[in-house]
């Protein structure tokens, strides 16, 4: 399969974030013509589509439209989320900085299409100085060309962008976290029902979309539902965005159609392992998906068939680990991630989260019992599917895969509280604990 | 209504109420730390984790509206299996220092560990402790040890949502979140002990209460709260003639969950100085007297003066059957033209019920109801002319407590109420003025005796003599149906020894009270008393 340029067209031209390089390569023409059809085409247009969802639940975007309540009075808001924190992810990254237009147009376009209310939000990640500037530069060009404000291009839609900076946790990705951060309130998820689409952001029916999923929009309005579907597989759609670290040799950002096959993916596009050494393990769909062992990478990238594959497409963010790599020091980092992540607020996640890092901890160290890896997969189970938010689900997927594929490499390190020779860890042992 | 299966029961329930309070109607119980039925529906501590059909994942009880035909497993393996987990997970970093803990006896985390804790613990590393947060006062009623909270928020929502002062906040994230006050706010609202009460473990303890007793050891007696007319309704909990603490009971209709400080911790008042037994004044100097010497004065003191020169202060303690009999005695038998109740004002104190805020303002329980049994001058002098004006020209003047006005301390008061030739007070509490009295007469508190009172909203409810009364401390209705005994020895309505027969003469003589019995008065007290003011 060959890489496209679909989503990622203009990253690359010079002064690719400007209104006017966007606009000379066609930008804001799918707006006007969207303009021109009824909310109610353009959702069923993007229901055609089969677009998915990019954030990482893959849930159909026109389906999520479509359970906006029909008769509620209450304004109804759409809030993108650009908190990007899922580790190994950093696609939506670029087309913030890149191609904020077409996350802008995108969501103009949206906000019409479930008739919102004038005021949008984009909450992005604390860390994305960088992108909140880009973003605010770029919503200053479309403001001044009419195309956020009120009336836009004489359509009597009104609208405009806000762009909400968070202050750090990764669970503000989480929609109903994100929903409490934007209100001003601490992060933490609220309980669902009701759902976002019900009662979302100030009590008012809310849509949550992602950066690539909104930006797809204006390129499903110019090219239309059957274009968008020649791309990947039935139910998996669209051009996608793979984020690839770790040990390949050329990592980065990619875009190929949906369904890519990962060995393809890492051994040609990527140009293979690093130090020529065999692969170990991949996570394929950021650090929330459960790992994959080399005889299991064959196959598309897609959300079906990784969800077959006992994994998850999440935000097709790609880490790939050689040979080189101690599990349990892989696991502990993802581990101590979702820890320090946790909110807090439900009991599996807060308590599990942490007692499943002190054992891979001191695992790691050379402090293992021979309970511990049966005693961490058993915790999976109890956090597992039990948690408020997804986040508790998400903590598990590194930790039971990795106890469950490399159990031996587990029982090796703990009976002889040591590496399995050829592998190392990454981190210094004498860092201080809460350093990350 | 929606008709669903819970454990193979199958009940009718109204239809959207969550899973948790569904299932009491099959007599289940589904175990539950954050939920609680007046405040909002969180979904964290995962306790509730209820398997419903046709869903993959288990769900949370709290956060589940039942809908018409659904089958809930509140408990079968999968289940069993989960909630043994979300208690191992709240139990490896708990103290587990119940030996030491007040809630201990009454802590859902111990009862629950009793059906889902392990006896041997999985966990072998270090427990996450909250250095200097164990033993701190966070408001003048309220101590807190974050070591054995299980971050339910239930205290924080109580704050947010009830008194809406919200002094209580999450703080940090993941294993180090913690439950704590901005600086220099402390939990000082004028409910706050309520949170000790919401809270399931004991990381939230009521500093009067702390060390004072363990709770299997304290007697429970269901009554009323006299702080003010609004009449929270209270477990009155005590050993051996010391009441220890007031506990809300649960009334949706007056206080719902809810005591205010100033009346949960208004028992503080009984630590006093009882009078125990009857005295007179003999030479200047009163001294011991026996029931039936003290009662015989009285009565021949009433028999040889006439009603005009009675006269009668009433307290708002009173209960409707006290004062009813008062009535009965000094108004109807005796002539008194000078009998009425007093009664402080306070400043408001608001008290949420499940239908909205109350608002109590005067510092006696049952002003209203002794009002309404007749207690108010008829052409005579009103209490407020005796206490300004002086008492003189009264021959007789009974005070049925010592204490029924804070006036009844200053020195100008008791002068002028002195000047009635012959002073009879009744006191549970050495006092001024009853060291001024001809006769002074012990009775019993409110937790010592039963009877009814009407509340705020006209409802009458009921206290129950639970605590043992102090030496020979009798109940006012008693004192007074002796003087009726001593005065007419014959008089049928005075030949009864119960509570419960004078509240049957009363309400045969109540038109509005018709039909009621004693054992009929709902536990949520009855409404359309009649209410004097
Ligand atoms: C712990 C957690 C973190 C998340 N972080 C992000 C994120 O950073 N960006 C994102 O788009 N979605 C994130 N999500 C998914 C969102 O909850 C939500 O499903 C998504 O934004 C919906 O957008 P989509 O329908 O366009 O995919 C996260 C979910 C969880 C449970
Ligand atoms: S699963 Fe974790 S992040 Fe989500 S609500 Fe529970 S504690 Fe918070
Ligand atoms: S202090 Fe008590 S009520 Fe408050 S969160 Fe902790 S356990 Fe719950
Ligand atoms: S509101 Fe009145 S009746 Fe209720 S607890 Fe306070 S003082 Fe007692
Ligand atoms: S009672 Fe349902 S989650 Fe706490």
């Amino acid at each position: 399969m060959e890489p496209i340029r679909v989503l990622t067209k203009n990253v690359g031209k010079p002064g690719s974030a400007s209104i006017d390089t966007y606009i000379s390569g066609g930008g804001y023409e799918s707006l006007k013509k969207a303009l021109k059809s009824t909310p109610d085409e353009l959702v069923q247009l993007v229901k055609d589509s089969e677009m998915r969802g990019r954030g990482g639940a893959g849930f159909p975007t026109g389906m999520k439209w479509s359970f906006l309540p029909k008769d509620s009075p209450k304004p109804r808001y759409l809030l993108c989320n650009a908190d990007e924190s899922e580790p190994g992810t950093f696609k939506d990254r670029v087309i913030i900085e890149h191609d904020p237009h077409l996350l802008i147009e995108g969501m103009i376009i949206s906000a019409f299409a479930i008739r919102s209310c004038p005021m949008s939000y984009i909450y992005i990640r604390g860390e994305f100085h960088h992108g909140a500037m880009v973003l605010n530069r770029a919503l200053d060009e479309a403001r001044a060309k009419g195309f956020l404000g009120k009336n836009i291009l004489g359509s009597g839609f009104d609208l405009d962008i806000t762009v909400h900076r968070g202050a750090g946790a990764y669970i503000c990705g989480e929609e109903m976290g994100l929903i409490e951060s934007i209100e001003g309130h601490r992060g933490q998820p609220r309980v669902k029902p009701p759902f976002p689409a019900v009662v979302g952001v100030f009590g008012s029916p809310t849509i949550v979309n992602n950066v690539e999923t909104l930006s797809c929009v204006p390129l499903i309005v110019e090219h239309g539902a059957e274009w968008f579907k020649s791309f990947g597989q039935p139910k998996n759609t669209g051009p996608k965005l793979y984020c690839v670290s770790g040990h390949v040799k050329k990592p980065g950002v990619y875009e190929f159609p949906m369904g890519v096959n990962l060995q393809e993916l890492i051994y040609e596009h990527c140009g293979g392992i690093t130090d020529d050494l065999p692969l170990k393990a991949v996570i394929p769909g950021g650090g929330s998906a459960p790992m994959l062992t080399p005889a299991e990478i064959d196959l598309p990238m897609n959300f079906d068939a990784l969800m077959k594959a006992g994994t998850m497409f999440g935000s097709a963010g790609i880490i790939v680990m050689n040979s080189s790599t101690c599990i349990v020091d892989a696991t502990w980092r993802m581990a101590k991630f979702f820890a320090h992540e946790s909110c807090g607020q439900c009991t599996p996640c807060r308590e599990g989260t942490n007692w499943m890092e002190t054992i891979l901890d001191r695992i790691e160290r050379g402090g293992g019992r021979p309970q511990d890896a049966d005693l961490l997969f058993d915790m999976t189970d109890n956090i597992g599917g039990k948690s408020l938010c997804a986040l508790g689900d998400a903590a598990c997927g590194p930790v039971a895969s990795a106890v469950k594929k490399f159990r031996d490499e587990f029982i090796y390190h703990i009976e002889h509280k040591g590496c399995l020779p050829g592998t190392k860890r990454y981190r210094r042992l004498d860092m201080p604990v809460g350093a990350h | 209504m929606a008709k669903v299966t819970i454990d193979g029961i199958d009940v009718e329930v109204p239809d959207g109420i969550n899973v948790v309070e569904a299932a009491k109607a099959a007599d289940v119980h589904v175990p539950h730390f954050c939920y609680h039925p007046a405040l909002s529906v969180v979904g964290q501590c995962r306790m509730c984790l209820v398997e419903i059909d046709g869903m993959p994942k288990l769900q949370a009880g709290c956060a589940t509206s039942v809908r018409d035909g659904m089958k809930i497993s509140v408990h079968n393996d999968k289940v069993d299996k989960a909630r043994k987990g979300q208690m191992e997970f709240l139990l490896i970093n708990h103290p587990l220092d119940c030996p030491i803990c007040d809630k201990a006896g009454e802590c859902p985390l111990q009862d629950y560990s009793f059906n889902y804790g392990a006896v041997a613990s999985r966990y072998g590393d270090v427990k996450r402790t909250y250095p200097g947060m164990d033993r701190t006062p966070i408001g003048p009623h309220v101590m807190q040890n974050m070591n054995r909270c299980i971050h339910c928020t239930r205290c924080i929502r109580f704050c947010d949502e009830i008194t809406g002062t919200g002094e209580l906040a999450f703080i940090k994230r993941g294993a180090s979140t913690e439950v704590g006050i901005f600086p220099g706010r402390p939990v000082d609202n004028w409910m706050s002990a309520c949170v000790t009460d919401v809270c399931p473990t004991g990381a939230l303890t009521a500093r009067e209460f702390r060390f004072e007793s363990r709770v299997w050891n304290l007697e429970s007696t269901e009554s009323v709260c006299n702080g003010c007319d609004v009449g929270c309704n209270i477990f009155v909990e005590h050993r051996s003639g010391k009441i220890y603490r007031y506990k809300p009971r649960v009334n949706p209709e007056v206080n719902d969950y809810w005591l205010c400080d100033y009346g949960r911790f208004s028992h503080e008042r009984y630590e006093t100085d009882r009078v125990v037994v009857p005295r007179m004044m003999r030479d200047d100097y009163q001294s011991i007297a026996g029931w039936s010497e003290a009662i015989d004065e009285i009565a021949s003191r009433l028999r040889t003066t006439s009603g005009d020169k009675i006269a009668v202060i009433a307290s708002s303690q009173l209960t409707n059957e006290d004062a009813w009999l008062l009535r009965q005695l000094f108004i109807d038998r005796l002539g008194s033209k000078n009998a009425d109740v007093v009664v402080d004002d306070i400043a408001p104190i608001r008290m949420k019920s499940r239908n909205g805020w109350l608002e109590g303002k005067q510092a006696g329980p049952n002003f209203r109801g002794v009002r309404a049994a007749g207690i108010k001058p008829t052409g005579g002098r009103s209490a407020e002319e005796l206490m300004t004006k002086g008492a003189d020209g009264i021959d007789v003047l009974v005070v049925t407590e010592a204490a029924f006005s804070a006036r009844a301390t200053s020195a100008e008061v008791i002068a002028n109420l002195r000047k009635a030739r012959f002073l009879v007070v009744l006191a549970w509490e050495n006092h001024p003025l009853a060291d001024a009295a001809d006769v002074v007469l012990p009775t019993t508190i409110f937790a010592e005796k039963s009877g009814t009172f009407t509340n705020v909203q006209g409802r009458l409810q009921k206290i129950v003599a639970g605590s043992l009364p102090k030496g020979e401390a009798l109940p006012e209705w008693e004192i007074l149906r002796r003087v009726g005994v001593a005065l007419a020895p014959d008089e049928v309505s005075y030949a009864f020894s119960e509570v419960e027969e004078l509240f049957d003469q009363m309400v045969s003589k109540t038109p509005a009270l018709k039909s009621l019995d004693w054992s009929g008065i709902e536990q949520f007290g009855v409404t359309g008393a009649p209410q004097g003011s």
